[in-house]
């Protein structure tokens, strides 16, 4: 297409910074200030608890050892040393995190003490969380995989959430129905997808061509979901490259067995 | 209609297809009939009665009320009407040129943005047709180009691309004059 001439005011701008990271969120959450300390365990926990746990029941821990263990852990995260430890410099926030939950696990093991590491408020309430359902679709997968695969998971879950508010939020409930409809739900619940002249009858669209432009709308804004959040655990726009082809090689690793 | 279902518990296949949705180049789906969606949403555009698109009708009436023009029965007529028409007011071409490079520049797609920018040519190819003005900072040799580049699409409606042929004509019939 060709350009247009800048005679009047760009809208918007292009320039763009990383938002507060993950990073950041764990240096707050081992601050003073009890609001901010707060606000980051809890993006923390939203984001890692499952992975954790379930990277730990398949490293072979029972359900209540497994429990024990994430508490514990996230414990252990905001302790400062493991904090100043953290180089962010050094690799993607999910490696950390592996890397001291490993870390975590030889120091309880040596200590044999794990619930001394437990605090007595707990961050997670696993007991009100269906954990047996979390083992399940995991049961072939290494801890490595297992983690991977709870991250991914979350991650898709908060994409599909944010994506769904953001088209509520700009009268856009139409374009999410229609990409529910002919996207979303043929994946979930592995069904062929409805046609296109089936989905404009259903919600009033005059066109399949303007059905269509509704779900390529909707896949742009999971696209900028899945790349915001994944700018949240990395430091530079290179890594967040990295990150999605080290996704994609999980999923390549996995499929081909 | 809220989500309430994780995605946990399905098939690495199935996780890996719903990511594909963030990962793909977007164009699988769309691409296929990408052409057949612009020409069906330039022609929803041209078609619909001013009336039926509120957010451009107020955009023109302000703006003409600001230029201290009166224009008659506008909103019955469809913008496609008003940009094949040499009667058209050269002050309205102007107005239809500004809003659609504001939502060229708001457009949720590649598509509607395509698709503004195209409404903004026509605009100007037809203040260059009916009115021998250039009414934008591009020069005449720029538009010249750009307009082929219209007029060649794929999913371009024949009666823009018939008055992007014109104004290339005029500019070689009467070339100096605008």
């Amino acid at each position: 297409m060709p350009e247009m001439k800048s005679d009047e005011t760009k809208m918007g701008g292009t320039k763009r910074t990383f938002q507060t990271t993950l990073w950041t969120d764990i240096w707050n959450a081992g601050s003073g200030n009890d609001a901010t300390r707060q606000s980051s365990l809890e993006n923390l926990l939203k984001r890692y608890w499952k992975p954790v746990y379930c990277y730990l029941r398949r490293k072979g821990h029972d359900n209540e050892q497994a429990k024990d263990l994430t508490q514990g852990f996230f414990q252990v995260v905001l302790d400062r040393k493991l904090i100043q430890r953290a180089d962010r410099s050094q690799g993607r926030f999910r490696t950390f995190l592996l890397t001291a939950l490993d870390r975590y696990l030889i120091s309880v093991h040596r200590n044999k003490s794990a619930r001394k590491r437990i605090p007595e408020h707990k961050f997670v309430q696993l007991d009100q969380v269906d954990l047996a359902a979390l083992s399940g679709p995991t049961e072939n997968l290494t801890p490595e995989e297992s983690f991977n695969y709870t991250w991914v998971s979350s991650l898709l879950d908060q994409i599909l959430t944010d994506v769904e508010a953001e088209c509520r939020s700009r009268d856009m409930k139409i374009h999410w129905k229609v990409f529910n409809d002919r996207i979303l739900q043929p994946i979930i619940e592995d069904t062929a997808a409805a046609p296109l002249s089936d989905i404009c009858r259903k919600y009033g669209i005059d066109s399949e061509a303007r059905a269509s432009n509704m779900i390529y709308t909707v896949k742009r804004r999971f696209q900028a979901a899945l790349k915001r959040h994944l700018r949240q655990s990395v430091s530079s726009e290179a890594e967040v490259g990295e990150e999605l082809e080290e996704i994609m090689q999980f999923f390549a690793k996995n499929l081909a067995i | 209609m809220a989500r309430n279902k994780s995605t946990f518990g399905l098939r690495l296949e199935q996780l890996a297809n719903l990511m594909a949705v963030g990962l793909e180049q977007i164009e699988t789906d769309y691409e296929d009939n990408k052409d057949q969606t612009a020409a069906g949403l330039l022609r929803i555009c041209l078609e619909r009665c001013l009336s039926d698109d509120s957010a451009l009708l107020d955009y023109i009436q302000v703006d003409m009320e600001r230029l201290g023009r009166v224009i008659g029965s506008l909103p019955g007529k469809s913008l496609g009407e008003l940009l094949q028409n040499s009667d058209t007011d050269i002050g309205l071409l102007q107005s239809i040129k500004t809003y659609y490079k504001k939502l060229s520049y708001s457009a949720a797609s590649e598509t509607e943005s395509a698709i503004a920018i195209t409404i903004y040519y026509a605009a100007l190819a037809g203040s260059l047709v009916y009115h021998k003005k250039n009414i934008s900072q591009t020069s005449v040799d720029m538009l010249e180009q750009y307009f082929a580049l219209l007029a060649e699409k794929e999913w371009m409606v024949p009666e823009l691309k018939k008055l992007f042929t014109q104004a290339r004509t005029i500019r070689q019939d009467k070339r100096g004059d605008v």
